[in-house]
């Protein structure tokens, strides 16, 4: 099992303050996982088609834990064989919104969770004690 | 447009796209060539810009576009809805597909 969380690879102390630096921590995972060399450039294309789906899941998973949920309180990614974690914890016990009245493209966020539902191998979402909850997603690599 | 889109971008890039198709042009075109990955938010560029006046066309998204661009597009199967030129050298087809892409019919 390969793990990242908070303070384990570099520009990781803390939470990532932003969608960008949570997926700047997947791609670093991943790159160690897939054997390549991992690179701070975003402007580098390395991402094979299941790696995108991976970094499109955390965007929306952090985008909305940080606009629409309070916060987010934790951030995890770990690889094991070919399924990708992401735990990603907000501030809000809040569900994620699944109607169709969601699907609405011109709203920024609007469509993000079914499509998270879609490409992902299974998502799970637990209430924490104190309060907020935490979303559990796996994705599975080719 | 160059550097990752995702909500913190894509508002800015939106404007701009709708900015241009309000000029009047026949076709708006968004150069996605130095775009190294979008997530969702992206869908709003193009979107919003075929929301103004038909004069200004349907929205070209022009390439070459890296694996991680046009994947929000085919997973929300929106597609069809705009003209994509994934190559520079290949003349845009509306409505190009994944299957497209990959060598067949578009």
């Amino acid at each position: 099992v390969t793990t990242v969380e908070p303070g384990c690879l570099p520009g990781g102390d803390g939470l990532p303050a932003t969608a960008a630096a949570a997926r700047g921590r997947v791609r670093a995972l991943l790159a160690a996982r897939l054997g390549a060399a991992p690179s701070s450039d975003a402007r580098v294309p390395l991402e094979p088609p299941a790696v995108v789906d991976v970094l499109l899941v955390t965007s929306e998973l952090v985008t909305n834990a940080i606009r629409h949920a309070g916060g987010l309180t934790g951030f995890a990614a770990s690889v094991e064989g070919d399924l990708v974690s992401l735990d990603v914890s907000d501030a809000s016990c809040s569900l994620p919104a699944t109607d169709d009245a969601s699907l609405d493209l011109f709203r920024p966020g609007g469509f993000g969770w079914p499509l998270v539902c879609k490409v992902a191998e299974d998502v799970r979402i637990t209430r924490q004690p104190g309060g907020g909850k935490t979303i559990h997603v796996r994705v599975r690599l080719p | 447009m160059s550097d990752e889109v995702d909500a913190g971008t894509a508002p800015e890039r939106t404007r701009t796209a709708a900015g241009a198709a309000e000029e009047g042009g026949a076709m708006t075109v968004v150069h996605l060539s130095r775009v190294p990955f979008a997530d969702w938010s992206l869908l709003h560029v193009p979107v919003t810009a075929r929301r103004r006046p038909a004069r200004a066309g349907v929205p070209a998204l022009r390439g070459p576009l890296g694996e991680p661009v046009p994947r929000p597009f085919d997973v929300t199967g929106t597609a069809g809805l705009f003209t994509i030129a994934y190559t520079c050298g290949r003349p845009p087809g509306h409505g190009t597909s994944e299957r497209a892409r990959r060598g067949g019919t578009p």
